[in-house]
């Protein structure tokens, strides 16, 4: 590992399918960053789920 | 996150509603300087700001639960309810924010309570539309305030600047806080939410595989399943663990305290303090020793190997020499060019009809000419060779002075070990039977320490073990074969849903490096900017701060004093806002706090600084945030912070301070060619504070 390597690329790295499920799910964990119980379990779940069929 | 202003009721030494305070905002002006004597409300107005924003107060806060004024209540009637509060707008991302608290307590008439406390504090937060109307926030706000400057990250930005050489020597917990703020400055804390829900996904996953699998499957998901609840059993306890170990550290350092009480140990405790001190020193200096000597001995420790291979080298250039080979002297192309033109320097031809013998003698200086490229490389290596030779001495010398070192410094441990065990045992010893039992209580916490940092490393051991079992398992369950559409389709959402787990782990880790990174080179060029001495910060743990000079090649630790350990402490803030700052410019970055400018407010920030320092700090300041407030005493702002900030200061205000006292000593400011009394007499048997403009 390298000092220069940029934090944010193994979040968009290759294959498209994994950087659409990591893409989603952060951004659904952001919309629900301050709520106290963000339930967003069956939401990633189902991200999954519509990304790997 | 700009502050506009403050206004306070009834809050500690201010009684009645003050003046709305308003803070100076843009820069060049942009410090806002409070004048006040010791105990006129400094620390009150700093502890306004975090009661207020996160109902926190700072370490130097006596009574946090006597907020209301006194006067104010021994004036009410009983039954009467009386309040403090604090209203602070600021503005923040283009909108003004009005947030405002109140406590309340009621008068009583009881022969030694003042008043009861009535109810929970009330907050109310109010966001200024784009018709300039006020409109409450009803739910979140402690939300909405966390997006603006998170709570964890809070003691950066109000902070007592008496106590803050703390910033510089954390401790452990002290560490996890800097590594939770690390975490919301960066937006780390969405990617540990994320690792946390896909996790339970993974889970999820793995439960549909083991119904719809076959004997095999459900075997390993159970392998699975069952490593994964050892993992997390185990990584609680270790939290655990490290959280009795704080408590015991603690318990700890309150014995030792009783010590320095008790005059008949007072001056043994003293002794006992500064071993420890050293101690500490010599085994930091024995661990950047070992340090050292690793980084020496893989950059040259294979020079000293090189001996065989430097002799057959050199009898292999010697031989070449002897056969006349080297020097080659005479250029490969330069013997082509005379063969393809048939004709030799000499005139003579070397046509293969006319003069074959000539041709061929010709011919047997190509091959020697090819040697030109041996040549050079062979001057280059013998170059490169000489070096490795002549560094072979330097080497041995070097390690040489390592081991001295070390070993000087492992005598000193044993000797200052040995001297504590002596003072252990004295004071077990000790006929005073309070000393002899907290001495046995310290030797207890000892013990129960040691062993608890044993079981934590067996943890954490036993932790690595785990993982690269979970390991091999994953990879097993994802090649494994299994036939039956439902199951690839299952065993292909949990292989992604792992992918993306491992990713947002590998970025955490690199957020984690590369902000650590960033921050000692911003607290290293902070630091050149406002001290003279030559020395350069560098992290000695995780998150503490240490001096390190390397005057003449060699670098080593050297103790921070007062001023250098505050120095420091303000350059880690400063470095923090600079990185939160940055964070926030960057296109691409995770949802983090929602801020690009960060106020900075300071309660006697040149308290035990001396000239120098004072003048270099003041300088440096208003580079350290963009909003700045100090609140000072006289002789901490005259002279030295005086000449460098007057021509910064937006706004200034004065702490009168009202004494019932008939005769104390009088304190004139002298702000911008006008004397103001800091301190008068009270009109009634109450003192109290007002706030005054000046």
């Amino acid at each position: 590992m390298t000092e220069e390597q940029n934090p944010v690329e193994p979040l968009k790295r290759e294959p498209k399918e994994i950087r659409e499920i990591i893409t989603r799910v952060l951004k659904l964990e952001g919309e629900r960053l301050y709520q106290k119980q963000p339930h967003v379990n069956e939401d990633i779940i189902k991200i999954i789920k519509e990304e790997i069929r | 996150m700009k502050l506009l202003s403050i206004q306070l009721n009834n809050f500690r030494q201010f009684r009645g509603i003050t003046p709305e305070i308003r803070f100076a905002v843009e820069k060049p002006r942009n410090v806002t300087v409070f004048f006040g004597t010791n105990g006129a409300g400094k620390t009150a107005l700093l502890n306004a700001f975090t009661w207020t924003l996160y109902g926190t107060f700072t370490r130097g806060f006596i009574l946090p639960e006597t907020i209301v004024n006194k006067a104010a209540i021994r004036e009410a009637s009983p039954g009467v309810v009386v309040d403090a509060w604090v209203e602070l707008k600021f503005e923040h991302n283009g909108s003004k924010h009005k947030l405002r608290k109140r406590k309340s307590v009621v008068r009583i008439t009881d022969e030694n309570e003042l008043y009861s406390p009535r109810g929970e504090d009330e907050v109310t937060l109010f966001v200024a539309g784009d018709d300039g109307h006020w409109r409450a926030v009803t739910q979140g706000v402690a939300d909405v305030i966390g997006r603006v400057l998170p709570v964890d990250l809070h003691t950066y930005f109000f902070f007592d600047g008496e106590r803050i050489e703390r910033i510089v020597q954390p401790n452990e917990s002290e560490q996890a806080d800097i590594e939770n703020a690390t975490k919301k400055l960066l937006g780390i804390e969405i990617l540990e939410r994320a690792e946390k829900h896909l996790n339970y996904a993974k889970q999820h996953f793995e439960k549909e595989l083991r119904e719809i699998g076959d004997p095999q499957t459900q075997e390993l998901i159970d392998k699975i399943t069952d490593s994964d609840n050892k993992l997390t059993a185990n990584k609680n306890r270790a939290l655990e663990i490290a959280r009795n170990i704080e408590a015991f550290r603690n318990q700890k350092s309150e014995t030792e305290a009783r010590y320095r009480q008790l005059n008949e140990v007072k001056t043994i405790q003293q002794r006992r303090d500064d071993l420890t001190e050293d101690l500490q020193k010599r085994k930091a200096s024995l661990e950047l020793a070992r340090q050292e000597l690793a980084t020496h001995l893989n950059g040259r420790a294979y020079q000293v190997f090189l001996g065989e291979a430097i002799t057959a080298y050199k009898d292999m250039v010697e031989t070449l020499r002897s056969k006349g080979e080297l020097p080659a002297g005479i250029k490969r192309q330069f013997v082509e060019d005379l063969l393809e033109k048939q004709r030799c320097i000499c005139n003579r031809s070397l046509s293969l009809t006319e003069a074959p013998d000539a041709l061929r003698a010709v011919e047997d200086w190509k091959m020697k000419a090819g040697l030109a490229d041996v040549e050079e490389t062979a001057i280059r290596m013998s170059g490169e060779v000489k070096q490795i030779e002549q560094g072979v001495p330097e080497f041995w010398r070097l390690l040489d002075q390592y081991e001295v070192k070390r070993s000087s410094d492992r005598q000193e441990i044993s000797r200052i070990e040995l001297e504590l065990d002596e003072i252990s045992e004295k004071l077990r010893n000790s006929p005073k039977e309070e000393v002899a039992l907290l001495e046995k209580k310290l030797i207890d916490l000892d013990g129960r320490i040691n062993v608890l940092l044993g079981e934590l490393a067996d943890k954490k051991h036993e932790n690595q073990h785990l993982e690269s079992i979970l390991n091999e398992l994953n990879k097993n369950l994802d090649t494994f074969r299994v036939n039956e559409e439902r199951q690839i389709l299952a065993q292909r959402r949990r292989a992604a849903t792992f992918e993306a787990l491992a990713r947002i782990r590998e970025s955490c880790n690199l957020f984690e490096i590369s902000f650590r990174l960033k921050l000692i080179q911003k607290i290293r060029e902070l630091f050149g900017k406002i001290s003279f001495k030559p020395f350069t910060p560098d992290f000695i743990d995780k998150y503490s701060l240490g001096l390190i000079e390397s005057a003449g090649g060699a670098s080593q630790r050297v103790p921070a004093g007062q001023g250098e350990s505050q120095i420091l402490s303000l350059c880690f803030i400063g470095a923090m806002i600079a990185i939160a700052r940055e964070h926030h410019a960057q296109k691409e970055r995770l949802p983090g706090p929602d801020s690009s400018s960060y106020p900075l407010v300071m309660d006697s920030p040149f308290g035990s600084l001396g000239p120098t320092y004072r003048r270099q700090v003041a300088d440096h300041i208003s580079i350290l945030a963009d909003q700045v407030v100090v609140l000072v005493t006289n002789t901490q702002w005259r002279g030295e912070v005086e000449q460098s900030l007057s021509e910064r200061v937006g706004k200034a205000y004065l702490f009168k301070y009202f004494t019932p006292k008939e005769e104390f000593e009088k304190e004139v400011i002298d702000f911008r060619g006008h004397n103001y009394e800091l301190i008068s007499t009270s009109p009634n048997a109450f003192e109290y504070t007002e706030i005054v403009e000046v």
